[in-house]
Parts: C-alpha cells; structure tokens; sequence
C-alpha cells in the first residue's frame, strides 16, 4: 500500500493538470495609493459597494500569495477608503486590490461550539479548520417589531443577587457597568458557566483584551465544561482597530445561527467601551469628521444596530432567542460619559458595579439602587417571584434606615429588627466566584431570610450556614426541589414542606 | 476657513484653463502659479498637476491603458490592439503604455485604472498551483 502511495499522488496530480482549464477574466481592480495605521486608500474600484470585501494581491518573501482582506467603509469620488486585516504590513502603495463582490461573511454553524476564533472566523486555537456549510454577512437587518415576542423566559445567572432583583429573560440586553476591576468579566463568565445543561448556545467576545486575560477566561471555561458550547471571538489588543471593530457583529452572526434555528443563545461583549474607541481611530483616520469626546456621528448606531439584533423571535420564525450582555468599562464610576449613556439608552437595563462595594466584601459589588431590569422580571418564575419580591423592598428600606441609624444609639425594637435582617440580607447576596447556584438553591435561601429563619444567627456565621444548608438540602431535599423546579411555582403545600425542612435543619445545625 | 484640498485646486485650474482663450492662459497661470507660492503651498503643486491631468483625460475620454508583456511587441500587432482596446472601451483616443516584465513569463496584461486583464502564464501557474494544493 505504502509503495502504491506516491503513485496515486502523482496520478492524482497529473488528472489535476490535465483537468486545469486557463481562464482569463476581466478583474474590477483598483490600485492602492496610500497605506497607513490600517486603512487603505484606493483608486479604481469604481463599481465597489460599501461593506464589499476586498482583496488586496499581495504575496510574501517567497513569492507566495497570502490571502489579505479589507472591507470598504468610504466611498468618495475618485477614491475608496478600506480597513485591512491581517498583514496589512505585505501592503503598499500600488498593490492591486480586487473587488469581491460579497459583503464581509463569517462561517456559523454548530461546529464553532468549543472554538476560539479571530474576528473573520478563523480558527485559533489550533484545532484545525473549522468545517462549516453556511456563512453569514457580519452586519445584517436587526427581525422587525412583528417577528418578536416579548421576553417570557428567564435566562439564570446563577448569581443570587442578579437572578432575585434584576432578573435577566431571554432575549434581553442588560448591561454590566462599572469601573475597571469591579468584577465585570466575573459576572459574565459565571452566567456562561452556569449555562450548561440549559440548551443556550454562548458566545464570548473579547474586543481589546490582553491575549493572556483571554487564555485564562478560555482555561477556566474549559476547567468548568463550559466551553463545550462556548465560542470565543478574539479580536485582542495586539491586533488593528480593524478587527475590534467587526469583532462583535462578527460574534453576533454566529449567534444568530442559533437564533434563526429555533435555539437560545448568548452573547457578552467585553467590552463595547474598547469598542468605540477602535471605531472612533478607524473613522478619524479615514478623515470622517470628529464629534463629541472626537467620536464620529454615528457611534450611537453602532451600538443600536448591533444591540438591536439581541431578541426573542416569535413562534412563527421559530421561538429562538439571543441575549446580550454587553459590558461597559466607566472611568471613575462616571456613568454619565458619553458612550455609557448610549448604552444605557439602548439596553433594557443596567447591572452597576461599585468599587466601594466591591473593597467592602460585598462581591458581586452590584448596586441595587442604581441596579434595574426593565424587562426581565416578567420571565422570572413565580417561585423566585414569591421571596425576592420583599427582598427588594426589605433592602431599600434597610438602606435608608442604615445612612439614619448610623447617626444614634436610640432605636425601636422593630427598627433594630428591620436592621438585623438587612445585615443577613446583604450577607447572603455574597457570592463566590465560579460558583453559581441553581433557581431553587436561590429560592431556598431567600426563603430562609425573608421568613426570619436566620434571625438567630450571628451576621458573620451567614456564610457557614448557607453552605452547611446546601449540603444538606442537595442530600435530603431532592422530591421538593424537583417539584419547585418542574412548576416553577412555590405553592402553600410546598412553601409547608419547605419550611418545615429548614426548621429540622437548624436544629441540628445549631447543636 | 476650511482647508482647500488638492482635488478643489485641481478643480479649480481646470474650469479656468478650459473656459479661458489661447491668449488669456498664460495670463491665468500666472495667476495661479502666484496664488501658490504667495500661500506658501508651491509643494503641492506635483500633486495638483497629476490630479488636473486625470481630469482633462477624464473630460475628453481619453484612457490610459498600461499593456504589460513579457517580450517586446510587434507594432502592427500593438496597433491592432490598440484600435481593437479603444472601440472595445468606447474611448475617444487611448494612450498606451508599455511596459516589458520578463517576470510575467508570457503573455500580456492589460491594465486600466479600475480594470485588469491578467493574461500572464504566471497568473495561470499561480491558478494551477492554487488548484493543485
């Protein structure tokens, strides 16, 4: 067999040689006049769309072509203004530039689950090639107002202080703000871990990232089983704005694969912060007039569209539904710059992260004043419903007795309770990283709390007695929690049971 | 005042120069000559001067065309091409460059500013050797 090998590679390529038909074809060219920072100024290309891609005819030092692209952004009189990616450095001046005839497409498909991929789709972890049917055009139309239904499914975070107060549904965009080192990313990565078994495809976009913050992100999703059905898109720092800047749309086409196909997926954006500053470099190089803090025009509707796309398909087109997470980095906790208002506008809601929180220990460092969902509580289950609908309001009270307690000594009997159980609260909100909790671990927990069942314990044992309670819950619990999770409702009889469990439970726990 | 670009002066020569009489040019680029030096921008005159020949070739439908070949070619074939390139582009006159590239191997390639025909064996290897691998 060995010995036939070479033979059939030869016959093979004789066939080839003999099959080759020459073609000579006119070619719509243009010749590049100036390059530079990655944009490309063209002549020619007179009947070149916008968002076309091109390609530029270079080759490297061994004569070789390498396959370079761009994308037309500018279309003037006499010349085309481009954004090239990859080795933009084998591009010069006079380099032919051939027009594609095609919008800028990435591959999509199932097969991108447990990928990490640059922003055209190329693969980059060195698994191979990634072998996919269909491609999609990175901009596309966001479905129009009859094709969606409203959000009427919840999407689990599996944090307890987002999943109770700013319940997020599918099909929702809710923004992560907040300084750097607020624990941003961290939210993110929990709600994609806590996405396994639930059928939701995601999608991690890392837009201007440091290639080794990325790595790690990748190591620990795969630690968890999470990559399975994670993609990853990476357009990182060391890469041209280009590339930032088509990341995320990019990111959204694939997701929109699941979308179209009747599935649940989810998108995080880290960050769209990173994201207006590439544009805003692509657009003043190509010499688009600058705007307020020297971004362009349009940098609102470079977020609307792209958020825009986030949705929940009706049943006619299949139900699917793609939830987006972008993530906002502020400077100062200053939510009022430009690009954060933008976002805030367009998203259905806002998680803000606080420093001060976070310093205090109170990790995730979410704001729940400024902290809302304007969409999601109506996907909540009615079981979370029941607890965290007083948790919200024991909370806000609590804070506002607490700025006016901290002036005396002299409080009532029933202040010093609302006090006491404020502390708890804010307690069991804490949370670990990477250690998500299912919806009815959550609802257990608030329903302790609210129902006065932690007024015993001392503020500091919260912590000891929520993960004693959960080992003892996941052993002895299972018939309630299976009921609780298949309803979705936490009715009188089982609200009994419940409580009656917790009872039995500290008993022992306090001996 | 906003910047005057390279292509507005370009602009700008040529509806004075095609507008104006034989004896009234010289006067014009005088003119325009001293507007450029008085505003310190005689540098930009290279440029100024390519982008008012394209227009002039532009405007009378004049193409130039840039044929590309391994070997010298035969007038009378270069002729006939000519003749042939210019009815074929519906040109008024053509303006042909040539250009020898033993690197091109054989064959020709035509080139035109927002077209080309690339006819080169070294395109049809490169096509054979994309093929084969």
């Amino acid at each position: 067999m060995s010995d036939q090998q070479p033979d059939i590679i030869i016959e093979e390529l004789r066939r080839k040689i003999l099959q080759f038909q020459p073609e000579v074809k006119v070619e719509k060219v243009g010749y590049v006049v100036k390059i530079s920072d990655g944009i490309a100024i063209i002549s020619g290309l007179t009947e070149v769309m916008a968002s076309e891609m091109i390609d530029f005819e270079v080759f490297d030092d061994q004569a070789r072509p390498v396959l370079v692209r761009g994308v037309v952004l500018n279309l003037e009189d006499d010349q085309v203004g481009a954004i090239v990616f990859g080795r933009g450095d084998l591009v010069s001046a006079g380099t032919v530039v051939k027009s594609t005839g095609r919008i800028l497409q990435v591959p999509v498909g199932p097969q991108l689950s447990g990928r990490v991929v640059n922003a055209l789709g190329e693969p980059l972890d060195g698994q191979g090639a990634i072998k996919t049917e269909q491609f999609y055009n990175i901009e596309r139309v966001a479905p129009g107002v009859m094709e969606r239904q409203s959000v009427n499914q919840p999407l689990q975070t599996g944090l307890k202080a987002i999943d109770s107060m700013i319940p997020i549904g599918r099909g929702q965009r809710e923004l992560i703000i907040g300084d750097r080192q607020t624990g941003k990313t961290a939210i993110a990565m929990d709600t994609i871990i806590n996405q396994k078994g639930q059928d939701v495809h995601c999608f991690y976009v890392a837009i201007g990232q440091k290639e080794s913050k990325v790595a790690r992100l990748v190591a620990k999703l795969k630690e968890f089983g999470a990559m399975d059905y994670t993609t990853v898109i990476v357009a990182s720092a060391a890469e041209t704005a280009a590339m930032s800047y088509i990341a995320p749309y990019a990111g959204c086409a694939m997701a929109e694969y699941f979308l179209e196909n009747g599935q649940d997926a989810l998108i995080i954006y880290d960050d769209l912060s990173k994201h207006a500053v590439a544009y805003r470099e692509i657009s003043l190089l190509l010499r688009r007039p600058p705007g307020r803090e020297a971004y362009p025009g349009d940098v609102f509707y470079l977020h609307s569209r792209l958020l825009e796309r986030a949705c929940k398909l009706n049943d006619e087109r299949g139900g699917g539904s793609l939830t987006a997470l972008p993530i906002i980095e502020t400077q100062a906790g200053d939510i009022s710059a430009y690009i954060p208002t933008n976002v805030i506008s367009i998203t259905d809601g806002q998680i803000f992260l606080e420093p001060d929180l976070f310093y205090k220990g109170l990790r995730p460092a979410i704001n729940a004043g400024l902290s809302v969902s304007r969409v999601g509580s109506s996907a909540q289950t009615k079981a979370m419903k029941k607890v965290a609908g007083k948790l919200r309001l024991e909370l806000a009270q609590f804070r506002e007795l607490e700025a006016f307690a901290s002036f005396g000594s002299d409080l009532d009997e029933a202040t010093k309770q609302k006090l006491e159980l404020g502390r708890r609260l804010t307690e069991i909100l804490k949370q670990g990283q990477y250690q998500p909790l299912s919806m009815v671990d959550q609802v257990t927990i608030f329903y302790a709390a609210i129902n006065s069942r932690l007024a015993n314990i001392p503020v500091d044992k919260i912590g000891q007695w929520e993960k004693d309670w959960l080992d003892y819950w996941h052993n002895c619990g299972q018939a309630i929690a299976d009921s609780i999770a298949e309803s979705g409702q936490l009715d009188d009889q089982l609200d009994d049971q419940l409580g009656k469990m917790i009872d039995d439970f500290q008993v022992g726990w306090q001996q | 005042m906003a910047k005057v670009i390279d292509q507005q002066l370009a602009e700008v020569l040529y509806q004075l120069t095609n507008q104006a009489k034989d004896k009234e040019l010289a006067g014009l680029l005088d003119k325009f000559a001293n507007y450029l030096v008085s505003s310190g921008q005689t540098q930009r005159w290279p440029v100024i001067a390519d982008l008012y020949r394209q227009k002039w070739l532009n405007r009378q439908g004049i193409l130039e065309v840039e044929i590309i070949c391994a070997r010298p070619l035969d007038q009378n074939y270069l002729q006939t091409l000519t003749d042939e390139l210019t009815k074929l582009l519906s040109a008024s006159q053509l303006i042909v460059k040539t250009k020898l590239d033993p690197e091109i191997l054989g064959g020709m390639i035509i080139r035109l500013p927002d077209r080309l025909l690339d006819a080169s064996y070294r395109r049809q290897l490169r096509n054979l050797q994309a093929n084969l691998l």
